[in-house]
């Protein structure tokens, strides 16, 4: 086994237990566990560091290229700008929220980092056949909106669970653990919005470049409508949480089953499409 | 220590013990003429407990009869088969329970804390404590957040108007930015309004038939409130974030209709409603309505139920903290013991090797240069400590391992005391 391949396989096991015990410090509520996932989960964040440092070295454009534009790079990207926001939400004003939002997303973020890795060694590249200081922009923009949708998936599952346990009338063991409704749905409003500002920026960015290079505004390669549908979704989620027209746990219901269907098809689709512009080939 | 509390004594007993604060500190201060070294005096409405450190324990337990019956002014038969006496470890065990509301009779409640802290800092006043009950105590104190931070045992509210203002911190971020509404001039409401209130609820409007009455809560609970006749309830609903309803009316007074409007009115925004009236106020139907939070009262107590099982099922967990804390504490006291006595014995040898060392300096030894004599100092210093080693190391092991009985203590301190005796003067 190689370094790079070591290094990967001890950070995906150790996050993927920082993630267990993120979900059992808020199944349980003790502050041991979350203490301990919570060092685990920046250790594991620091290790993962590893891996990709090995894959960029040499440090140079040629070969930041060609990483990002293979599929594990793709994967790998994404885990890290998760964690990277994690590691953010930890220091922001959004910090006492930390243990449910990681109950969900570090699961998630594990979740990614195992998918990714029967494609550590794929040949698969996304073939960029333009040229653009613009590319980079445009990729890591629109990454930076999927990101947002994904925080407000997971602010959307909170809310769902907290109304669904207050309208139980049970105990309140389980609602302690988690902030007001009030305030995810405020996060959920705040996660929407950055998710579309930075979605149709990175679309803005796409379409210039498409046009400059091959004089049209849209190629009908899949992976493009798939992302057209997806800033669509996001633009009704948003709409109909600054409208309040229906109720929050109704806008979250619709927010959660949105997500997965964009996510699902969004990772299926990279998988299994290999023709057209923006597939790995 | 020596008490009793409501699972050994009945309350009219129990009272005849109760010192009120002003008499608190005559109390300590007879303690301690009385020859008891270190005492902290706890009472609540549940129990009363002396907890004491001294070197006699049974005449000084006989002292604290005595004194406990000039305070009650009983004879001691009548009292003494409901007191409970608890020595050493078992004592220890039990303030930290105490503390940590494990004895209380609500389980896990908050107030009894305050009330140890309180009993504590009558005895510091009175300077009525020393090294062992200051770090008892302090240990009582830190078991008790301890049990607070790590186990379930303080987040399970057992009071309906209690679990109201907590359900309603789980709908709203902050309750200073929110507007309650009372309807009705039932006891209960009152209640609820009243812990809204301690939370800073933004703005307070009280509903009721009378408007007399309406202005009599409002001078107890809040002089700023809105009054406002009971058939204007409908109209101001939607400004409003949290309803209490506790008015007596045979009728609904807030139909789902009217919330269904409410609700249209608010542009979605939830709303928390608390009926505790009986026959209901609210319409049970609305509780399905999105946006609604409706509790009645059997709601409220049904959690309340829950909630103490839930605190119950903690107590074990806390119970394994409290015990691994004495264990702690125990072994901090017991190694305590010995170390007066090794401190006795160390520095009576220092006393020797000086007095030795001055007079060969003035005879035989005064031809040595300062520096020769640093050496002779210091050869007699390493002869000194490792001669005493071995007893030292000895003493010190009779007390390791805690958890041991009275007898097994008693037989640690007479051979601490003949081997103090050996090499006394």
């Amino acid at each position: 086994m190689t370094l790079f391949e070591i290094s990967l396989a001890v950070a995906t096991i150790l996050f993927a237990l920082s993630a267990l015990l993120a979900v059992l410090s808020l199944h349980s509520d003790r502050e041991g566990l979350y203490r301990k996932g919570k060092t685990l989960f920046l250790l594991s964040s620091g290790l993962y560091l590893v891996p990709g440092l090995l894959r960029y070295y040499p440090f140079n454009a040629a070969n930041f290229v060609d990483v990002t534009a293979s599929m594990w790079g793709y994967f790998y990207l994404l885990a890290l700008f998760l964690i990277l926001t994690m590691v953010y939400f930890g220091f922001s004003r959004w910090k006492s929220y930390w243990k449910p939002i990681a109950a969900i997303t570090l699961p998630f973020i594990s979740v990614m980092q195992i998918l990714s890795l029967p494609f550590i060694h794929s040949p698969r590249r996304v073939i960029v056949d333009l040229e653009n200081n613009l590319l980079p922009v445009h990729i890591s923009v629109t990454m930076v909106g999927e990101l947002f949708f994904f925080f407000s998936f997971a602010g959307s599952v909170l809310y769902a669970v907290l109304e669904l346990q207050l309208r139980k009338k049970s105990s309140m063991k389980f609602i302690y653990r988690l902030p007001s409704l009030e305030s995810i749905d405020k996060f959920n409003l705040w996660a929407i919005t950055w998710s579309l500002g930075f979605l149709s920026a990175g679309l803005l960015v796409g379409i210039g470049l498409v046009y400059v290079h091959y004089g049209t505004f849209f190629l009908f390669s899949p992976k493009e409508v798939i992302i057209y549908v997806s800033w669509l979704l996001i633009l009704l989620v948003f709409l109909l949480r600054y409208r309040r027209r229906i109720s929050s746990f109704r806008i979250s219901l619709v927010n959660i089953l949105l997500f997965l269907a964009a996510m699902s098809t969004f990772v299926a689709t990279n998988i299994m499409i290999r023709a057209g512009f923006h597939s790995f080939k | 220590m020596v008490g009793m509390s409501h699972k050994t004594t009945p309350v009219d007993l129990r009272e005849c013990f109760s010192l009120p604060d002003d008499r608190v500190p005559s109390f300590l201060d007879k303690t301690g003429s009385a020859g008891i070294e270190e005492l902290v005096y706890v009472s609540t409405c549940n129990r009363v407990e002396i907890y004491a450190a001294v070197r006699d324990v049974p005449g000084s337990m006989e002292t604290l009869l005595g004194i406990l019956e000039e305070i009650s002014s009983l004879s001691r038969a009548s009292f003494e088969p409901h007191i409970y006496r608890k020595y050493s470890r078992d004592a220890v065990l039990h303030l930290l329970k105490v503390a940590a509301s494990l004895d209380s009779m609500v389980v896990g409640e908050n107030e009894i804390l305050s009330q140890v802290k309180k009993a504590y800092r009558h005895s510091i006043q009175k300077k009525r404590t020393g090294i062992v009950l200051n770090k008892l105590f302090h240990q009582a104190f830190r078991t008790a957040k301890r049990v607070r931070t790590e186990t379930e045992i303080a987040h399970n509210p057992l009071s309906i108007a209690y679990i109201a203002t907590e359900l309603a911190k789980k709908i709203y971020d902050n309750l200073s930015e929110k507007k309650a509404l009372l309807v009705g001039a039932g006891e209960m409401g009152e209640l609820i309004l009243k812990y809204f209130t301690k939370q800073n609820v933004g703005d307070v409007t009280i509903a009721n038939r009378s408007l007399h009455n309406a202005e009599r809560i409002a001078l107890e609970i809040n002089r700023e409130a809105h009054i406002i006749p009971l058939e204007d309830i409908g109209a101001c609903a939607a400004e409003m974030d949290i309803i209490i309803t506790s008015a007596s009316s045979p009728v609904c007074l807030l139909t789902s209709e009217m919330l269904r409007e409410t609700l249209r009115r608010r542009g979605n925004q939830p709303l928390f409603l608390i009926d505790i009236a009986v026959p209901r106020n609210i319409d049970p139907a609305a509780q399905s309505l999105p946006n609604i939070f409706l509790y009645n009262v059997d709601d409220l107590e049904s959690i309340a139920d829950e909630n103490l099982k839930n605190r119950l099922n903690e107590v074990e967990i806390a119970s394994r903290l409290v015990e691994s804390d004495t264990a702690e504490f125990m072994e901090w006291y017991e190694g305590l013991e010995v170390v007066p006595a090794i401190v006795r014995i160390q520095n009576r040898f220092d006393e020797i090797r000086n007095s030795e060392l001055r007079r060969y300096r003035k005879r035989r030894l005064k031809h040595l240069s300062e520096e020769d004599f640093r050496i002779v100092e210091d050869l007699t210093n390493q002869i000194m400590t490792k001669t005493l080693h071995n007893p030292i190391m000895h003493l010190k092991r009779y007390t390791d391992g805690g958890n041991k009985g009275h007898d097994v203590r008693e037989r640690i301190r007479e051979k601490t005391r003949l081997i103090e005796e050996l090499f006394d003067k």
